[in-house]
């Protein structure tokens, strides 16, 4: 029988975003099938079960595909094209969506290994606008952190200065 | 819109109104609702209908805004995704996993195009080549312009009964089948970007129908972006993995081909006005089995199969037509 004196059970997004202020990317492992998800629940959207753990990403992964945006979605978005978005199988399991930053398109493949790191967003409160009833005020003092990318292996590319 | 807001307008006070939101397969899950609703005995006739100025009402920037929306909140919009970024996405993964090329999406668009020619209210009929796709500028790689539907006015309307009445001459066309698929709605949460939904959906849908994906004759297809059509095609078993994309090129989705797939000139063609832009499909379907599709008609077919996947490849609906 599988010991829970050690487990802390969690299911408040605010540990999600509470790691991002801290660099660290927290995910969740479910204890009933120890499947992972990145998406924050109150359940193991895989088993239903509600024994969910808490852990921090390793921050390596592999790219699963990508794409250069050259078309933005919106004016927030304009300025910045054109833009690499990715999806990131992580080494624990789950997937994630990031930008790529500061690397040659061109070295980026499928398959690519990659380490996540991060940079403070230049407004906090608008890269979290749609999600800022799960962000406490004392959060939003500080600088909303959105989990940028560089490449590890396959890239030579170095991260610049971050912004803000 | 809500239902009644369509009821009010046209003065008619029906024992089941409901509005329908599926996203794109909005249409073909109205359609499977209507069909329950009539085999049920609830209801006699239902009136199935879709419509959205999507164009003239949002303009073309507001509308590739408000659709981006789409992203999650937390999870994908902060990257900036938009709905061909996540399309995007697919059409990497699916390139690099099974060989397909630029040139096999262009010619998706080309066919897809040579049927709008031949439909009197294609909201684009001038020629395209594969030259003109190839060429276009990029949207969110590898997807050019021309691997992305269009963005019109329009709307479209059906009524399913129980029992058949003809008031203008018309034929009778079944619906046979149905079937749903529902995986995901983000893509970041899509469980595979090669298989999706549709696999369920369709499957269930000719299942109900007792006929085999070999019985075919035409199918439409909710063809959003070129990777749309060749990666649900594949998914269902319509062609082998990796075939769909030469198989367009050789002319086997055209008029005399192996599958005469979008014969009105699909999304990327005839137009795409939100829920109404995949009732264009049923719609064609129903056109063609009773023959009365004009220049662009098939010969002779006998079953039709329709499909409509909303959100990215996230929820699927299935249909199988027969005359």
């Amino acid at each position: 029988m599988m010991s829970t004196a050690a487990v802390k059970y969690e299911s408040n997004v605010n540990v999600h975003d509470e790691a991002l202020t801290l660099g660290k990317l927290a995910y969740q492992l479910c204890n009933h099938c120890k499947s992972t998800q990145y998406l924050p629940r109150s359940h193991c959207a895989r088993c239903h079960g509600d024994r969910l753990q808490w852990l921090y990403s390793s921050l390596r992964g592999h790219i699963h595909s990508f794409t250069i945006v050259s078309r933005a979605p919106t004016a927030e978005f304009r300025s910045k094209v054109p833009y690499m978005i990715a999806l990131v199988d992580m080494e624990e399991g789950f997937r994630l969506m990031v930008n790529v930053l500061d690397c040659a398109p061109d070295a980026v493949e499928i398959g690519s290994e990659i380490r996540i790191t991060f940079r403070p967003t230049a407004d906090g409160k608008d890269s979290s606008a749609s999600g800022a009833g799960t962000v406490n005020d004392e959060l939003l003092t500080y600088d909303k952190l959105v989990p940028g990318q560089v490449l590890g292996t396959g890239c030579d590319c170095v991260q610049t200065e971050l912004a803000d | 819109m809500l239902a009644s807001v369509f009821c009010e307008y046209m003065g008619i006070r029906p024992g089941f109104s409901a509005a329908i939101q599926v996203g794109g397969a909005s249409a073909c899950v109205m359609v499977m609702t209507a069909a329950i609703l009539v085999r049920s005995g609830q209801c006699e006739n239902v009136l199935v209908v879709t419509g959205d100025n999507r164009l003239s009402g949002m303009t073309r920037d507001g509308a590739v805004a408000a659709l981006s929306t789409v992203g999650h909140p937390t999870m994908e919009r902060p990257y900036g995704i938009s709905v061909p970024s996540a399309y995007a996405l697919v059409a990497q993964r699916y390139m690099h996993d099974y060989g397909v090329t630029s040139q096999h999406l262009s010619g998706i668009a080309v066919q897809t195009r040579e049927y709008a020619r031949n439909h009197p209210d294609a909201h684009r009929r001038e020629p395209l080549t594969i030259a003109e796709v190839e060429g276009s500028r990029v949207i969110s790689s590898p997807l050019r312009l021309f691997d992305c539907c269009q963005i019109s006015d329009g709307g479209a309307a059906v009524v399913v009964s129980r029992t058949f009445q003809s008031t203008r001459g018309t034929r009778d066309v079944s619906i046979l089948g149905y079937g749903q698929g529902h995986t995901h709605e983000h893509i970041v949460a899509a469980p595979s970007l090669t298989d999706y939904g549709c696999k369920q959906s369709a499957a269930a849908a000719f299942s109900m129908a007792g006929v085999d994906i070999a019985d075919v004759d035409i199918a439409e297809i909710y063809d959003s972006f070129t990777i749309t059509v060749l990666a649900e095609l594949e998914s269902i078993g319509f062609f082998k993995r990796g075939e769909c994309g030469p198989a367009a090129l050789a002319g086997e989705l055209g008029p005399d081909g192996y599958l005469p797939c979008n014969t009105h000139g699909g999304l990327l063609s005839f137009g795409h006005s939100g829920a109404a832009g995949g009732l264009f499909h049923v719609i064609e379907a129903v056109r063609q089995l009773r023959g009365d599709a004009g220049e662009r008609q098939i010969a002779g077919p006998k079953v039709a199969f329709v499909h409509g996947d909303g959100g990215i490849l996230s929820a699927h609906c299935s249909l199988v037509l027969a005359n």
